[in-house]
């Protein structure tokens, strides 16, 4: 599904990613953990497009996602969320998820303005879709509200329903659950069990380290841009280097205190 | 109630010409000329956050195609009516196209520089334009055997034009193509991840700004008769763009309202010269500055935030 290929970039000589190597199977859930600044985010900026690799490339299904735009790797199958939540704020809640849903619909934007059948029909089939991502994450009563509005536990999961519009066969959630409050977190880890249960791979990157251990099959750790670890996440919290990025090198916890 | 209200005005604005004294009616006819490009700058700017100067230039291509196509080749002026749509889209797209990768600006200075070479063209290219001779005796409008050469019959078919280039806006803005225009203007990355194509819309914004600019262009050349490169100076572009930004670009009515308040007011202030100009400026840099998303705009909640001091909440990055 997804190959990640030695991949490094540099901010002014920072390096954000060392030689990055990783692969994602069909029907995956792969979990990224990692200090802050240990470049998880970056990997999936690069991973979606928004920057370009100094060097290495990523393949989507087969196919390098090199030169292409993000709008050409959504192309490709893969969809994304945000850390800091970019929503169409002032739109509501189903025109956001429409906009993802009128990707590969019929009918051009000429049919619409003359109100052509084909047209119609494809308008249709769009709002049909997004209402039915928007039952999924349980924002049905909250259609009509302004993106920017709802509260910041309903905003998260509107995220995940446009995401879910473009069909991907990749999901890439960033921080689904910061900020949230315990029961929110519950509803983030059910919504994220029902996708992927869906047939969607997923990689989550969270700083929550037991909603993460709790959801994936395999756990791969960053640090400083270098990829420590990446296995089962029991091994994988117990690896001494990851104990040593989160908690420095002598004051090392034990994995059952973490997990 | 909201239709009976636009009924109301429809029918008043077809009715108080009749017995309008000319003046009056000629200030009426440019509002339903200008409305065209005024309304075609909300697509470009309202929808990529592009300011563009040249939308007089593009406005003027219009005008120079059907003055040239009627006076040189005979072209009867309702024939000419989707090339001049087709030039203005066209030579827009060529030029402005590429400057759509700037923003802020840096894509004002390029279309600054559109305008020019617009103008250079219009000066220079005596064999093709007549140079500064301009074109003059363009033929009146008409529609079969029908002159439309009386100063109501061509304000009945500008106030047509605009009537139908209004609706037509309205409709595209509320189609498909119009909800990924006001998902690009929230937030390109976020549009771009949900699937839209960003370049293709955004040149789509232009080559609409364009079409609506290339429309009021045939209006104004078999309006005015006579088409000459220093009409279309920069001083139709900041006119068009402080009326778009006076309305709210987002806003259609806003932005008819605004057209007919401030051509009222230029040619009222004629008698003021160039000092209107700098009114303009003004009015433009002020609220550039203070209310970039229109005056018009302001709702009356946001009015008396403001005065009361907080500033209005910033837009999330």
């Amino acid at each position: 599904m997804l190959v990640v290929e030695n991949i490094s970039l540099s901010f002014r000589g920072l390096r954000a990613l060392d030689s990055v190597s990783l692969s994602v199977g069909s029907h995956e859930l792969v979990g990224i953990i990692g200090p802050n600044g240990s470049g998880k985010s970056t990997l999936f900026n690069v991973i979606s497009g928004v920057y370009r690799a100094d060097s290495g490339d990523v393949r989507l299904g087969g196919k390098s996602i090199r030169g292409l735009g993000p709008a050409g790797i959504v192309g490709l199958g893969l969809a994304r969320t945000f850390q800091n939540k970019r929503l169409f704020g002032n739109m509501t809640a189903i025109e956001n998820v429409m906009v993802a849903a009128l990707r590969n619909q019929q009918g051009s934007a000429l049919g619409d303005v003359f109100g052509l059948a084909s047209a119609r029909a494809g308008a249709e089939s769009c709002e049909r879709r997004a209402h039915e991502c928007l039952d999924l994450v349980g924002l049905s009563d909250a259609a009509g509200s302004l993106a920017h509005d709802l509260p910041f536990g309903a905003q998260n999961r509107l995220e995940i329903a446009r995401a879910l519009a473009v069909k991907p066969k990749l999901l890439l959630l960033d921080e689904p659950a910061a900020g949230l409050n315990p029961g929110e977190r519950d509803d983030i880890r059910r919504l994220v069990e029902t996708v992927f249960s869906s047939g969607v791979s997923i990689i989550l990157v969270e700083h929550d380290v037991r909603l993460v251990t709790g959801l994936c099959t395999r756990v791969i750790a960053l640090d400083h841009g270098v990829r420590i670890a990446d296995g089962a996440p029991a091994d994988v919290i117990a690896d001494p280097r990851v104990q040593e990025a989160y908690f420095g090198p002598e004051d090392g916890l034990d994995a059952e205190t973490v997990a | 109630m909201r239709n009976s209200a636009t009924l109301l005005a429809i029918g008043l604005l077809l009715v108080v010409p009749l017995a309008a004294p000319p003046y009056l009616l000629h200030i009426a006819t440019f509002i339903a000329i200008y409305t065209l490009p005024v309304i075609g700058l909300g697509f470009l700017t309202g929808f990529t956050n592009r300011i563009s100067l040249a939308q007089g230039a593009i406005f003027g291509l219009g005008a120079y195609t059907t003055a040239l196509l009627t006076t040189k080749c005979g072209w009867s002026p309702a024939a000419t009516f989707i090339p001049s749509i087709l030039v203005a889209v066209v030579v827009a797209t060529i030029l402005a196209g590429p400057a759509m990768r700037l923003a802020g600006l840096y894509f004002v200075m390029a279309t600054i520089a559109i305008h020019q070479i617009v103008w250079i063209l219009l000066m220079n290219w005596i064999d093709l334009t007549n140079g500064p001779q301009g074109v003059r005796s363009i033929p009146p409008l008409g529609i079969g055997s029908l002159n439309l050469d009386s100063p109501l019959a061509f304000y009945y078919a500008a106030f047509a034009a605009a009537l139908v280039s209004f609706a037509l806006a309205r409709r595209i803005l509320a189609s498909r193509l119009g909800l990924q225009l006001r998902a690009l203007s929230e937030d390109e990355l976020a549009s771009a991840m949900s699937g839209v194509p960003v370049v293709r819309a955004k040149v789509t914004a232009l080559a609409l700004s364009a079409a609506w600019a290339g429309a009021g262009g045939f209006l104004y050349a078999h309006y005015i008769r006579f088409v000459h490169p220093d009409m279309f100076t920069l001083e139709p572009s900041i006119l068009f763009l402080t009326m778009a930004m006076f309305g709210g670009y987002r806003s259609l009515i806003g932005m008819v309202i605004a057209t007919a308040v401030l051509e009222s007011a230029t040619e009222y202030l004629r008698p003021f010269g160039e000092f209107r100009m700098i009114a303009y400026g003004l009015i433009l840099m002020l609220g550039m500055m203070f209310f970039p998303k229109g005056i018009l705009t302001i709702s009356p909640a946001a009015l008396s935030r403001w005065l009361a001091g907080a500033r209005p909440a910033a837009r999330k990055a």
